[in-house]
């Protein structure tokens, strides 16, 4: 898609400063998919956030006398086995998802890049020590650590993000300090140090930006593995508790009642797959927008 | 139990069983021929067993292999769970009922061709009360004479009324009438064990390659989380009356995939340990392989009344713990959550034995609007206190969250009570609950024996199983009242009374009365519904089996 931007030469009146966000922002708008992605995923928010309001039903209300129905014009997505309405639960096990999701990732993103970006760039003996740190809690088993922060600090929605972002940055760190380590060998950034920019402002304004990409990428893809994640805390019951639900835990449920009620897997399966599938278009476009080898 | 109370179940429970067979070309939810060509059976395990050691083992599915592997002086009735002879072919009792001498058919021999003696016995039951046992069920030896002593440390191995007058004569003499004595002795817990294996073995005896039993079955092969294998032993006295060559249990926790194992013809019957998923019930009922049976157990939850714990909590006040039973729809519960034919529970002796003879409770209405009175009177709701958020804790499984989560609604609604609920893996949950680390606790028990005292002895004050530490003088004079009473109407009616007292206090809410439903092939026969679900192996066959 880079070829359909002109190759013309630019005329020379009209040179104005083009930084690199707004670049990606311009090729991000040429990208179909994406941009429909994002409207996707933000009606998807839009839904979670705003949909309750509408919804003349309560997430806890029951009436085990109704039970599980399919979907009728007062319950659009029908009810589960409690006679509570599954739209407005859809809705909320949305919020909370996508809560864990973002928050989750964005841990995991910011210690991972910087941890990264550190060792790759200052390389030698705190390369080692620091990557030997990453492998040594690799070998951690990773649920038990979150289980074990669960247990010592007491159950919370906040704790869970923090919880199992602090467990995912491993491969993020890995994968920025590859990047960092092919990149620092570049030009621009001999440039940068002929020009006296220091360490770290090389790392995070020069390096961390050429290494969005894969970043990005990666982010996306650990979205839904947090989201599947906290579906597995909530069954062993560390995540969100009854009557609160999760997308997670909507779908395990469903998944759970599939011969007798596809309705309950039905519907909270479809908005986490067309969150999931938006997230990975939407990153697909993210990364051509922003790696700048693909400039023309 | 008596003759003629054990005859009236089986006479109800037949009844029962006539109805669910009356039409035979109904539709069928499994395949209706089977799928399996040998002469095996293949059945649902349940979880992985703790233990298949008869003098440690405490849950079901453990027990369940036990019943297999090992028989001990009595066996069950598959029809009646009556005590039928097993290693002894004949016994005595004393005019005063205190003394039993147990004969023992000649030629018993373990399934490593050592010979099985009375020694054996009185060895393996010494085992169960040693205090570094540690067994879970010697408390059922506590009527032996010096049983109690010597299991809580005060006297000595030699006292205990146990022993071997030669190899094929066992005295054992008790410290008062126990009017169920026999039918304790085909229980796990009173089965030999093999002196010669656990001495060599210790702890590893159990294994597959050094286990030595006297059952019907012996153990060919245990996978850890996927399968238990049987085969017919070839030394047990009684094995021509074997019928099947072996049995496989299948070990899974899950439920709905036994079901589809069982769908899928894989299963022959779903097994005592895994019951269909309730949501799937309406769905099954009416189908041919399908059968529902009440059952010997009273679900109910725990409310924890120890001084150490929870201090202030409201649920130590009386009308508040009543307020909460009145506001606990059970119906509802019954009808639309647990789905499996149980019925509301208004007491923890269950209605099996209101058959036979013992005086149904008072009935606990569903009365919120008495129940708001209540607790405004125990100075909560408008105008008075603010009620704390409660908890309710539970093993983790579908069923028991699904139960959890209609009683939170209903308190919410009726009370305006907050209730969070709280799910643990089950040896975590076992541990918070005898440690008192709970405030209310899910909690079933299944009778161990026909008698009711199998269910009221566990709120005796100084009881382990005892887990609200409640104490009342009144019912423990009443339960010891009852022991000494030989005659069934009037030891009934002091068990109701003390069962009254019981639901005064509430220091347990009831729920519902179990139900036993299962699935089970029409091709698998000498299958008999029971008060404990008890179906012991040795007696079912395979129709057209090669």
């Amino acid at each position: 898609m880079t070829s359909t931007v002109p190759v013309a030469a630019p005329e020379l009146e009209e040179i104005e400063g083009t930084s690199l966000w707004r670049d990606a922002w311009r090729r991000l708008k040429k990208n179909r998919m994406a941009v429909a992605a994002a409207a996707v995923l933000g009606g998807i928010v839009l839904f979670c956030v705003a949909g309750p309001l509408f919804v003349p039903y309560s997430f806890d209300e029951q009436n085990l006398e109704y039970g599980a129905r399919g979907p009728s014009a007062e319950h659009w997505f029908g009810t589960d086995l409690h006679g509570r309405d599954l739209l407005v639960r859809t809705m909320y096990g949305g919020r909370i998802s996508l809560a864990v999701g973002l928050a989750a990732t964005l841990v995991s993103l910011t210690i991972g890049v910087a941890y990264g970006a550190i060792a790759g760039y200052f390389g030698g003996r705190v390369d080692a020590i620091m990557m030997r740190v990453v492998d040594v809690l690799y070998t951690l088993p990773f649920m038990f650590v979150v289980i074990l922060f669960l247990v010592l600090f007491g159950r919370s929605i906040v704790l869970l993000f923090v919880a199992l972002g602090a467990v995912s940055w491993l491969t993020m760190a890995r994968i920025v300090r590859g990047q960092v380590l092919s990149l620092k060998q570049s030009e621009f950034v001999d440039a940068a140090r002929a020009a006296g920019v220091r360490d770290l402002a090389i790392v995070f304004r020069h390096l961390v930006p050429n290494a969005l990409g894969p970043i990005v990428v990666y982010a996306t893809l650990t979205v839904p593995r947090v989201m599947l994640e906290e579906a597995f805390l909530s069954y062993l019951g560390l995540g969100v508790q009854p009557p609160m639900a999760s997308w997670g835990l909507l779908v395990s449920d469903g998944a759970n009642n599939m011969m007798l009620h596809p309705h309950l897997l039905i519907f909270p399966g479809l908005l986490l797959t067309l969150t999931l599938f938006s997230l990975n278009f939407l990153g697909d476009g993210l990364r051509d927008a922003l790696d700048p080898r693909m400039r023309t | 139990m008596n003759r003629a109370s054990a005859r009236a179940l089986v006479v109800a429970l037949a009844l029962e069983s006539l109805v669910g067979a009356c039409e035979r070309d109904r539709p069928t939810f499994g395949p209706e021929t089977r799928r399996h060509r040998d002469n095996v059976l293949y059945v649902g395990g349940g979880s992985e067993p703790e233990s298949i050691d008869p003098g440690k083992s405490y849950d079901g599915p453990g027990i369940d292999v036990i019943r297999e592997l090992f028989e001990g002086l009595l066996r069950y009735d598959p029809k009646t769970l009556e005590p039928l002879p097993g290693a002894a072919e004949s016994w005595e009792v004393s005019e005063d009922g205190r003394r039993y001498v147990f004969t023992l058919r000649e030629g018993l021999v373990w399934s490593d061709g050592t010979p099985l003696t009375a020694h054996d016995f009185e060895w393996s039951w010494k085992r169960v009360l040693a205090p570094e046992t540690a067994a879970q069920y010697a408390a059922l030896f506590w009527d032996i004479e010096g049983g109690k002593a010597y299991n809580l440390g005060s006297g000595s191995r030699d006292d205990v009324g146990v022993r071997a007058l030669d190899d094929r004569t066992l005295e054992v003499r008790l410290e008062r009438p126990v009017p169920w004595f026999l039918s304790l002795l085909p229980f796990a817990p009173f089965c030999p064990v093999p002196r010669h294996a656990v001495e060599r073995h210790g702890m590893a005896w159990t294994r597959p390659e050094n286990i030595v039993s006297n059952g019907p079955f012996r153990l060919v092969r245990w996978i850890p989380n996927y399968e238990i294998v049987l085969e017919r032993n070839p030394t047990y006295w009684d094995r021509d009356d074997v019928r099947l060559d072996g049995a496989v249990l299948v070990v899974s926790e899950d439920t709905h995939s036994m079901l589809r194992l069982f769908r899928a013809g894989e299963l022959d019957w779903l097994g005592s340990n895994v019951r269909p998923p309730p949501e799937y019930v309406p769905h099954l009922r009416g189908k041919a392989d399908y059968r529902e049976d009440r059952y010997l157990g009273t679900y109910f939850y725990w409310i924890n009344l120890r001084e150490d714990r929870n201090p202030g909590s409201p649920l130590k006040d009386r009308r508040v713990r009543r307020a909460l039973l009145l506001a606990t729809d059970r119906e509802a519960i019954v009808r639309h959550v647990a789905r499996g034919g149980q019925r509301p529970a208004d007491g923890v002796v269950p209605d099996i034995f209101f058959e036979m003879g013992y005086p149904r409770p008072s009935p606990v209405p569903f009365d919120p609007e008495e129940a708001r009175r209540l607790l405004a009177e125990a100075g909560y709701g408008p105008g008075g206190k603010r009620f704390p958020t409660i908890e309710i804790l539970y093993n983790t499984h579908e069923g028991h969250r699904q139960i959890a989560e209609a009683i939170q609604q209903m308190w919410k609604r009726h009370l305006g009570i907050e209730v969070r609920i709280e799910n643990q893996e089950w040896k975590v949950f076992m541990s918070n609950r005898l440690e008192g680390h709970y405030q209310l606790a899910r909690a079933g028990w299944i009778g161990d024996f026909l008698d009711p005292y199998s269910f009221l002895s566990q709120f005796l004050s100084d009881s382990d199983a005892n887990e609200a530490r409640w104490k009342n003088a009144e019912f423990d004079r009443l339960l010891q009242l009852a022991l000494s009473e030989p005659d069934t109407r009037r030891r009934y009616a002091l068990y109701a009374q003390a069962e009254a007292i019981l639901m005064e206090e509430l220091p347990v809410l009831p729920i519902y009365y179990y139900s036993q439903n299962t699935l089970i092939g029409s091709w698998v026969r000498g299958f008999h519904p029971n008060a404990q679900d008890i179906h012991p192996l040795r007696s079912l066959w395979l129709e057209a089996a090669p």
